[in-house]
């Protein structure tokens, strides 16, 4: 049996965490340098990025993988 | 050593030896972010593709970060990019959504997986239910953007859209 949750459950936990109002990947993309760099102060603007992250598994693999890459 | 910002640009600007010094930190940056999944050849080819896409970007770049976290984003994204294009380019969107796993599992039963296939046929425009399927069959939205033409954030839109519509849908079927 494969670990990888199924598309229901997968769905389901989309659909509890949708927001009206949700920043979409080219805005995430911009904001990405300043955010690793802990330069955006805006604490709402950090809590939609980490919840686009929750939404989007491929900008999601990409902050991960730039964490690994930037650290020191 | 390390540079300000400024020393960067200019270096680039001038077409001196900053470029290699670029090349060498984009490449220990692939290096360390992608492990074994970018090496040797491959590793020096995407290096250089991420180069150019830089120097391209280069008067885009407005300080609020470190120039070298900008540069890495830009190179990571391509990478990426590349990468994921080359393992999907030979599936097919409607082939993608046929690999959704629509079993049921511990946290949801037959009920709610047939609640949730009929909200998808009958809430959703075509093109939303086609890409909902196919990013739940594991097709990444970089490579739904890069058949439909349109940008990775067009593709969330649409995405996000086409959620709100499944929410509502299941609100007012099951109160």
């Amino acid at each position: 049996m494969s670990d990888k949750p199924t598309a229901a459950t997968t769905l389901d936990v989309l659909l509890a965490t949708t927001q009206d109002e949700e920043i979409d990947c080219d805005r995430v993309l911009d904001l990405l340098p300043a955010y690793l760099d802990g330069r955006i102060s805006d604490a709402s603007l950090r809590a939609q990025i980490v919840l686009h992250e929750k939404h989007c598994p491929e900008c999601a693999e990409e902050i991960a993988i730039l964490r690994r890459a930037l650290e020191p | 050593m390390e540079h300000t910002d400024q020393a960067w640009i200019d270096g680039l600007r001038d077409g001196t030896a900053q470029v290699a010094e670029l090349r060498d930190f984009l490449r220990r940056t692939l290096a360390k972010g992608f492990g074994r999944q970018l090496q040797d050849a491959d590793l020096d080819d995407v290096t250089q593709e991420c180069l150019l896409r830089v120097q391209q970007k280069l008067d885009t770049f407005a300080g609020h970060s470190k120039f070298t976290t900008w540069a890495a984003t830009i190179a990571v994204n391509t990478a990426l990019s590349t990468l994921r294009k080359r393992r999907y380019e030979h599936v097919g969107i409607e082939q993608a959504g046929e690999q959704a796993d629509w079993s049921a599992d511990a946290a949801t039963d037959d009920h709610r997986v047939a609640l949730l296939r009929r909200a998808i046929a009958e809430a959703l425009t075509d093109r939303q239910r086609e890409a909902v399927q196919a990013a739940l069959g594991g097709l990444p939205l970089t490579e739904l953007a890069r058949r439909y033409g349109v940008s990775q954030g067009a593709v969330y839109k649409l995405l996000h859209d086409a959620r709100r519509r499944l929410k509502q849908w299941i609100e007012e079927h099951t109160s």
